[in-house]
């Protein structure tokens, strides 16, 4: 019997995932996943150095699910730990996955400074601009006027513009994909996982389940709809570019492209 | 069309005697277990390969059908979106 091409980075008995139906984090993961695929079979990465972790939130879920080594740790905290296993054994090719409250709400500190730092890890932050798994409240990055569990009468905060936020820390790479534009995340990916220093990679991603329903739409279909109708791929946007509205939409592509010396460098472990 | 934990094909057709421009150049591999019926992969489907299914898992989703496999072109662009790892598209040889 054939199988998935990429069971092999799954723990496949523990599938069917957690994930609601049509939830964008699994079409993330698969492409992230299809990217690695491609660097393993060029003979760039080896299966037995990747490192996937993970802090908490639904997207957090996805070290239960890879095959490979992988730390599911706490609530905002999975960037330093990562920096911690690179540091440890520069050999290993260190992934990030959160969600935009892990990565830029509670963890938003140790983005800061993992950024800032240049530190030689690929950081991938899901947006699907809300709480998630606690039950769809605002989260940093949700846009002005969004309708969420706790701002019943409309977000009336600025979002942070994570994008911004990452590249004027000095990070080698910054791009913003979709889970509507899959190609893009496996491209985005595979570029990264071919440089040093400090890379992040935003996915806006559909929560058909907390988020979509709450604002109205019933299916995952409509709410995917939607935000790829939103999301307008650029080649080479400019950081002025970047801000993350509901109602104009939102630029996909490579904001950023440094070749700067990784944090690995700086201190001579290279 | 297939068990619970086995896969469901689309039907290849008679090699021998279909006409060469209606024969799958791809097949379409469903795993039952996995799907949770978003229908995106319906969705997405620039040759409407894929239909709703009527039959359904063990957790009483119904899992697509690939309806019309001599149309697909190999985009595989289903898998791509589908959340769940249920579906792929491989060349036939
Ligand atoms: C220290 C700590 N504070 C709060 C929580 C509760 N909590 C669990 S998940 C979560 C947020 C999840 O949102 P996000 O990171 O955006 O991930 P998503 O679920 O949307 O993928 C929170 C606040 C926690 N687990 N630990
Ligand atoms: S609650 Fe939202 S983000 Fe979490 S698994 Fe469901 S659809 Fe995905
Ligand atoms: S995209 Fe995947 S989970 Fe959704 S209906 Fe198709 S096979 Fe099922």
């Amino acid at each position: 019997m054939s199988a998935h091409p990429l069971d092999k980075y799954l723990v496949t008995k523990r599938l069917p995932h957690i994930w609601c139906p049509g939830c964008g984090i699994g079409v993330a993961l698969a492409a992230i996943l299809r990217a690695i695929d491609r660097r393993v079979r060029e003979g760039a990465l080896k299966p037995e150095n990747l490192v996937m972790v993970t802090g908490i939130g639904c997207t957090a879920r996805a070290a239960i699910y890879v095959s490979f080594d992988s730390a599911h740790t706490i609530h905002g905290r999975a960037i330093p730990f990562a920096s911690g296993a690179k540091l440890a054994n520069p050999k290993l090719e260190v992934m990030v996955l959160g969600g935009d409250g892990d990565i830029a709400g509670i963890g938003g500190n140790h983005l800061l400074h993992a950024a800032r730092r240049n530190m030689d890890l690929t950081v991938f932050m899901i947006t699907n601009m809300v709480y998630a798994m606690t039950g769809g409240q605002v989260a940093p990055t949700t846009p002005t006027g969004m309708y969420t569990t706790t701002t019943p009468k409309g977000n009336p905060e600025t979002p942070v513009n994570v994008i911004k936020l990452v590249a004027y820390q000095g990070a080698n790479y910054v791009a913003r994909a979709s889970t509507t534009h899959p190609a893009l995340i496996e491209r985005y990916t595979y570029r990264a996982l071919g440089m040093e220093g400090f890379r992040f990679i935003e996915i806006i991603s559909p929560c058909p389940e907390i988020f979509g329903r709450h604002i109205g739409f019933r299916d995952p279909v409509e709410l995917y709809e939607e935000i790829k109708k939103k999301s307008k791929y650029k080649p080479k946007p400019s950081l002025e570019e970047s801000d993350l509205d509901w109602e104009r939409g939102w630029v996909l592509g490579e904001f950023i492209e440094r070749n700067e010396p990784g944090y690995l460098k700086r201190i001579g472990r290279v | 069309m297939g068990s619970r934990l086995g896969v469901v094909q689309a039907l290849i057709e008679d090699p021998e005697t279909d006409p060469p421009e209606r024969r799958p150049r791809f097949r379409i591999v469903v795993i039952p277990e996995r799907c949770k019926e978003c229908g995106l992969c319906i969705h997405v489907c620039p040759k409407n390969v894929l239909e709703k299914g009527t039959e359904a898992n063990a957790r009483g989703y119904r899992y697509p059908v690939p309806a019309r496999p001599e149309d697909c072109v190999g985009c595989r662009l289903c898998e791509f979106n589908c959340p769940d790892f249920a579906i792929y598209v491989v060349p036939v040889r």
